[in-house]
């Protein structure tokens, strides 16, 4: 799997990060950190203890890294997901955590699948 | 109470129940007045009645005092003159109404007061003759005479003495002094009239009527029918007379032309020799007390009828309170429906924003789509690249005006006027949306017309927008083979310093309703019909442009039919820049002949205006081959053209075919130009084979014209080429930046990103660790700060605040960079506001940012407060 493949896989935009970042080399290695970025799982934690504040943050910061990395579709759920919450709860917030959640879940498979084949 | 006001026509029920009353008042005052009056007349006959049976009375009495003296005279044996005159002294006083007077044998009449005249010289003279001495004369009560002219009456007693009258005893009464004798006066303030009557003949023995002369008969009166004679109310005038006759009792009600206003009569039987005795009072006295009822009632009547008026009046205003309240509470009601469906309609369209976003959007990713099958031309990708950089900014201003619709609406829209070419209004959205139009197969044109005045101060973002919002429109609703077009036209009459504009966008597409056309501008109006519905549309855009012309100051319409296509025409005024920027002729070029050869004529025509600026002989033809014939002709006769610009859309011969042709004819130095609305890299290798020396974009201006034809000939005056940005590496190497992020990953995509690009980072995890890293620095350690604005404990805004009141000025003074996921206006605000000297948006942007922090660093350094 090369790299674009996993973009495309994700629903991410390859040409896109590769055109500020420059470099695939760059790319792959952020990629392969995105894996160990808290901000989901602390996104996920937060949403369940009703934290909206810390939820807020969590979603706002895994937007940019989602942007950052030209992880197009999971940065969308996530984008829509801090908007809901920015003025606190709000009754979409649970539908669009879903979303989150689905696309976070089609990001991190493709990511294992490149690594995966990347250490053999 | 309500309901019975809010049926149609209260003002109708309200009339009805006035004369509902008025009439009921109406009854009851006639019901009143007529027994008032019916007991007035009673009041009135009874007084009569009263009157005539005591002035009868009166007669009998002194009637029988008369006899009684007579009878007490004749007891004596003989006639006694001096008895007799005692007798009549004790007697005379006695007499209500009569005075008395004794008739001697000797023809001498005695008085009471012992005078003796002679019969002769009395007034009895007739009296005399009809009742001498000696004959028997019956006892005749009340009989008329006259005395001095006066009516009398009369009542004769014998004295009989012996069986033969001895003396006459003779009561007079005149009837003159009858009413006062029962004081009618007083009872009806003299105006009573007393009338008495001789039945047997119909003869007045007395009447009373202050107007009246002689004394008159009444059956004559009756038998002459007089036409102002007039009876209400009782008997008629025949039927009074015929009652007469019979010694009836009535009333009649009558009037003359003698009689002022209506008398009212009461007759009855006098009791005396078939007299009857009337008494007659003017309405007016009889009724005062009815008159005053009448009044009375009136006066009440009235006050009832502007009570009950009033009345209606209150409880009707009250209704109408109560109406109107109830149709403040509907109106509010409709307000907080219209409120919360257009609340709905917001949030609808905040999660569908499409269209506006998506055509930047799309022209951005055609446009690197280019980019990457160009790699290998730098030129052109470095053009690409400005074009999806422009798309870009414009994208993202575009995202803080469509998400800022409250502030819109609010009326706060911020226009910044800045320094702007007409041209670049025209590149911007050739940039945009040329792919969008070639996609759909649609004929774009770009026109300009009379623009004298290209540089201006407008706010470009907002032309841009409102000019996409239209152009994009176009697109959406016309058909492919169809065609859009735009054309600037500088109209005349604009105040000084200013130029006038009117801008039309028209497209041959689909047209619109007239129903919807009328509320095109308003917000969230689409269209309802199978084809538009099927049509992505936010609803909001012309809403949008409507309040930024306005805000402009301009204005905007529409003319549309459907099926046909639609127009909008905007009117602008713009402030002119005030130097011309270089004189427009070309020296090179003065007095040689042009040729403009495209198949619109706006355009031929504003082309050889241009070139007639310039100085040279300018002319135009509208069909490729002619073009060629007249270049022939003209190198025939020795003048031949010296500049060609051709359309490259020539329908007949196509523009590059004339070009190659024109060519052949005209030599190499002559400059050739081809004017496209489209981008012409796509052939410009063939136009360069043809023998094309340069390209143009439509709508031309002057000054792109002369730029383009000063680069053509080779001018020393012609404009400098693009410069390619210079590398920025060198410069920053070594330069430390300090980048203060909380998310690890993105600390590290900046760290990789800047440390490239030759800077050395330095990291902070927090506000309040960056804060304590500046503060511990030595000055000029740090050249810039990039601080993320959304962190947890200390934020970028209060960190920033903090640094900036750090006692040493020149680490107070580092410049610092937002990265900020919001661009909104605010957010900038709010960032210049703590202090920080620029911004820029995530993602991170390497160019953008490398531009931000190279100016800012170099800015710095120039300022003296640096201690290096």
């Amino acid at each position: 799997m090369t790299l674009r493949e996993c973009y495309d896989a994700m629903g991410a935009n390859y040409d896109e990060v590769l055109g500020r970042l420059h470099s695939e080399r760059l790319v792959q290695k952020f990629v392969l950190k995105f894996l160990d970025d808290g901000s989901y799982n602390q996104l996920c934690d937060s949403m369940a203890s009703g934290d909206w504040d810390l939820a807020f943050r969590a979603s706002h910061t895994l937007k940019g890294v989602c942007q950052n990395l030209g992880f197009t579709r999971l940065g969308e759920s996530s984008h829509d997901l801090t908007e809901a919450l920015r003025g606190g709860y709000h009754q979409e917030a649970d539908g669009l955590l879903e979303r989150v959640r689905a696309d976070y879940a089609v990001t991190s498979d493709a990511i294992h699948a490149f690594r995966a084949e990347l250490g053999a | 109470m309500k309901k019975r006001f809010r049926r149609e026509g209260n003002l109708t029920a309200t009339i009805a129940m006035i004369c509902a009353v008025v009439v009921l008042f109406l009854a009851a005052y006639l019901l009143i007045s007529d027994s008032i009056r019916e007991r007035a007349f009673r009041r009135m006959e009874e007084g009569i009645d009263t009157v005539i049976e005591e002035v009868t009375a009166k007669f009998k009495r002194d009637s029988r005092i008369l006899n009684a003296t007579a009878e007490i005279i004749s007891q004596a044996d003989n006639f006694d003159q001096e008895a007799t005159l005692e007798i009549m002294k004790t007697v005379s006083p006695l007499l209500e109404t009569m005075k008395v007077r004794v008739l001697l044998p000797n023809d001498q009449v005695l008085t009471p007061d012992g005078s003796v005249t002679d019969v002769s010289e009395s007034n009895f003279i007739s009296f005399a003759k009809e009742a001498p001495l000696g004959e028997h004369v019956s006892n005749r009560e009340y009989s008329m005479g006259s005395s001095a002219g006066k009516p009398v009456l009369r009542h004769f007693v014998p004295v009989i003495q012996d069986g033969e009258t001895a003396a006459m005893l003779y009561g007079m009464t005149m009837l003159e002094d009858l009413p006062s004798s029962i004081n009618i006066d007083n009872i009806y303030n003299a105006t009573a009239s007393v009338y008495i009557i001789d039945t047997h003949n119909g003869d007045f023995i007395l009447d009373t009527y202050p107007t009246h002369g002689e004394l008159g008969n009444v059956y004559d009166y009756a038998m002459d029918k007089d036409p102002d004679r007039k009876t209400k109310g009782g008997l008629t005038w025949d039927e009074y007379i015929a009652d007469l006759i019979n010694m009836g009792t009535g009333r009649v009600i009558y009037r003359t032309d003698q009689t002022d206003g209506w008398e009212y009569m009461y007759y009855a039987p006098a009791g005396i020799n078939q007299w009857s005795i009337a008494v007659s009072v003017p309405e007016k006295e009889a009724f005062a007390n009815v008159f005053i009822v009448q009044r009375i009632f009136l006066l009440i009547g009235t006050l009832m009828i502007i009570a009950v008026a009033i009345y209606y009046i209150i409880v009707h205003r009250q209704a109408k309170k109560a109406m109107d309240s109830a149709v403040e509470r509907a109106v509010l009601e409709e307000k907080l429906k219209k409120a919360e469906a257009a609340e709905r309609a917001k949030t609808t369209f905040l999660s569908n924003m499409s269209h506006d976003i998506r055509t930047p959007m799309n022209a951005i990713i055609s446009f690197t789509t280019l980019a990457e099958t160009n790699l290998d031309n730098r030129a052109r990708v470095q053009e690409y690249l400005a074009k999806i950089l422009s798309s870009s900014n414009h994208l993202l201003s575009l995202i803080n005006d469509v998400l800022d619709m409250s502030r819109i609406e609010s009326g706060k829209l911020h226009i910044e006027e800045k320094p702007c070419a007409i041209s670049d209004i025209f590149k911007d959205m050739r940039n945009i949306i040329q792919t969008q139009m070639q996609a759909k197969q649609l004929n774009f044109f770009m026109d300009t017309l009379d623009v004298t005045d290209e540089d201006i101060y407008c706010d470009k973002l907002h032309v841009n927008q409102v000019l996409l919002n239209l152009l994009s429109n176009a697109i959406k609703f016309t058909p492919a083979g169809g065609s859009v077009s735009m054309l600037i036209q500088q109209k005349p009459g604009a105040p000084k310093g200013y130029g006038s504009y009117e801008i039309r966008v028209k497209d041959t597409g689909i047209g619109m309703s007239p129903e919807f056309a009328e509320h095109i501008f308003e917000p969230f109006e689409r269209e309802r019909n199978s084809t538009v519905s099927g049509i992505q549309g936010t609803g909001l855009g012309m809403a949008i442009t409507k309040s930024i012309v306005d805000t402009m100051g301009g204005t905007i319409e529409m003319h549309t039919e459907q099926g046909k296509g639609t127009e909008f025409i905007i009117n602008l005024q713009f402030r002119l820049q005030s130097e011309r920027r270089h004189t427009e002729e070309i020296r090179e070029l003065f007095g040689m002949r042009g040729l403009v050869v495209d198949d619109s004529f706006n355009t031929c025509d504003s082309v050889t205006k241009m070139l007639t600026q310039i100085g040279m002989r300018a002319e135009w033809s509208m069909h490729g081959r002619e073009a060629v014939l007249r270049a022939r002709q003209a190198a025939e006769m020795n003048d031949p053209f010296y500049t060609y610009i051709i359309d490259w859309a020539l329908p007949d011969l196509g523009g590059l075919e004339v070009a190659r042709q024109v060519r052949a004819i005209a030599g190499e130095n002559v400059p050739i130009i081809i004017l496209t609305a489209y981008d012409w890299t796509v052939f410009e290798d063939e136009a360069r084979e043809a023998g094309v020396t340069a390209f143009c974009n439509k709508p031309i201006l002057l000054s792109d014209l002369r730029d383009t034809l000063l680069t053509a000939i080779g001018s020393p005056e012609a404009p400098p080429t693009v410069k390619p940005r210079p590398n920025p590496t060198e410069e920053l190497k070594g330069k430390r930046l300090l980048l203060v992020e909380d998310n690890e990953l993105n600390r590290e995509i900046g760290q990789e990103l800047l440390s490239e690009n030759g800077f050395i980072v330095e990291e902070a995890v927090d506000g309040s660790v960056a804060v304590d890293m500046v503060r511990q620095s030595e000055p000029g350690y740090y050249a810039l700060i990039l601080m993320d604005v959304q962190m947890p404990r200390m934020n970028g805004y209060e960190a920033t605040r903090a640094i900036r009141a750090l006692d040493n000025p020149a680490l107070a003074h580092i410049p610092i960079v937002a990265m900020t996921a919001n661009a909104f206006e605010e957010d900038k605000q709010q960032a210049l506001a703590c202090g920080m000297d620029d911004h820029v948006a995530k993602p991170i942007n390497v160019d953008r940012l490398l531009q931000v922090v190279v100016a800012l660093i170099a800015k710095n350094e120039d300022s003296p407060d640096v201690k290096k």
